[in-house]
């Protein structure tokens, strides 16, 4: 418990392990990764457990933790599995393959930290399942929160970014390239993983059979519905 | 195979493209027309699974059809455009042959497929979890757009190194008497300059040819409702469709 602890520690503050210097890859970059792997996990799976809470622990609601708990680590690392192999191209036609290590490094370092966040405000969003039954606040609450936590991730990106930007200026550009593909993937994969929270009402499955479907047609369905247009079929 | 892997490797970092013409006379064009169909195919097995996953009955034939379709979309136009890239660049003053061409646009192909192949595993994750046929054909002509893009960046950078290298014939006269408006027009016939702008119509002939390529080799995902069949009667075109399906998204 408290190797990790100091580990995580050590990847808010940018240090030891972790420390976002220039310069030639050291020999730890395996090591940082199955540690930023090991955090992801972690994380993910505590924000998890917090976040299938709402139907509350007794009855059936504890199978739902279990399967959120396994469905947050698994949006992160399947989404990024996908994108993994495009952006290595992208970066080899821009000439910036001999970065990649640190580059992989980085897109760790981005998801390590947008879980540490998902996981600091888990106690929250426990509290929330405790305190409200209204559905849609607690979607809209953890949307908000998971939002929160890339942006945070972001931000740390960049730090992991600065010594390459300053090699070549073009990584920023294929910083900004990373996270369109990463966002564009992961709301699809979050989409596809339903239910996260579990619907009241609703059996505790670990995919919903009518989940199948595309996140972007869904969502601008409901703006179109919101101000009026009706689709034309 | 590893031979053939180097080839790829180096074609993806430039190394044999954007270094004149003693590098690109090691690529080996059939090895890379190899690799590029099979990678081709690879990306039309993703994107076959669509007609898989879409239908109420999987339809095996639509993943055949793509395999087969995706490579041949890019060596056709690549046959099409090959005798008009060669007049424009021998034009402008690249010294390269007419085979050499040819096998600079075969290098530049496999790239564009690379890219293409490289974004398989989204394109076959977004088949299997959308049913929207609009929404599909948009990714994927968005995917075949960025991987055209990427080529044909590489194709005019390589074109530049090739015309470019010749140094200015004159000096620029540092004389402050000479006005300006008198060095601007030897200014803009400068190589690199008049490969760009004198490319930029090939990049439309390609673009144009490829899109229409790729519409009379549709079907390749398959409107859901409409059964199977190799090839669709000739209506419309490429573009008026793209628009309809921007239109349709939502219905």
């Amino acid at each position: 418990m408290t190797p990790l602890l100091l580990t995580i520690d050590q990847m808010l503050r940018a240090e030891g392990l972790f420390r976002a210097a220039a310069g030639p890859v050291s020999m730890s970059i395996r090591q940082r990764v199955r540690t930023q792997l090991w955090v992801i996990a972690a994380c993910g799976m505590v924000y998890g457990a917090c976040m299938g809470s709402f139907g509350g622990v007794f009855g059936d609601g504890w199978r739902q933790m279990l399967v959120s708990a396994a469905k947050v680590p698994l949006l992160f690392t399947v989404a990024f599995l996908l994108c993994v192999p495009s952006f290595y191209v992208l970066n080899a036609v821009a000439g910036l393959h001999q970065d990649f290590p640190r580059t992989l490094d980085a897109l760790f370092g981005f998801q390590s930290i947008a879980a540490i966040v998902l996981a600091a405000a888990a106690p929250i969003t426990a509290f929330m399942n405790l305190t409200t039954s209204h559905y849609p606040f607690i979607l809209l609450w953890n949307g908000l929160l998971f939002f929160v936590a890339s942006l945070a991730g972001h931000f740390m990106m960049r730090r992991y970014y600065e010594p390459l930007v300053r090699r070549h200026p073009r990584h920023a550009t294929l910083r900004r390239v990373w996270m369109l593909l990463y966002t564009f993937v992961g709301i699809q994969m979050a989409w596809v993983l339903r239910p996260f929270v579990g619907s009241p009402g609703m059996p505790v499955q670990f995919f919903r059979a009518e989940a199948w479907g595309n996140a972007y047609i869904e969502v601008l369905q409901l703006v179109l519905n919101a101000f009026g247009f009706t689709p034309n079929s | 195979m590893r031979q053939l892997w180097r080839q790829v490797d180096e074609l993806l970092r430039g190394k044999s493209l954007y270094e004149g013409e003693a590098t690109l006379a090691k690529l080996r064009p059939g090895q890379l027309l190899l690799v590029a169909m099979a990678l081709g195919a690879v990306y039309g097995f993703f994107m076959g699974w669509y007609g898989l996953f879409s239908r109420p009955a999987p339809e095996y034939r639509q993943v055949l059809a793509c395999m087969v379709k995706v490579p041949a979309l890019f060596l056709l136009t690549l046959f099409i455009c090959y005798p008009s890239l060669y007049v424009f660049s021998t034009m402008l003053g690249s010294r390269l042959s007419f085979t050499g061409t040819l096998v600079l646009l075969i290098g530049i192909v496999t790239l564009s497929i690379i890219v293409l192949v490289s974004f398989g595993p989204i394109v076959a994750f977004f088949a299997v979890s959308t049913e929207n046929y609009y929404f599909m054909k948009l990714l994927n002509v968005a995917f075949f757009a960025v991987a055209g893009a990427l080529g044909v960046g590489a194709l005019l950078k390589a074109l530049q190194a090739l015309v470019g290298s010749a140094p200015p014939a004159e000096a620029p006269p540092s004389t402050p008497n000479v006005p300006p408006a008198l060095t601007r027009p030897e200014d803009r016939f400068a190589p690199a300059r008049k490969v760009k702008q004198v490319f930029q119509i090939w990049i439309v002939i390609y673009a144009l040819v490829g899109a229409q390529m790729g519409w009379i080799l549709r079907p390749f995902l398959g409107k859901p409702s409409l059964t199977f069949t190799w090839f669709r009667t000739r209506q419309a075109n490429f573009f008026v469709d793209v628009f309809h399906s921007f239109l349709n998204l939502f219905s």
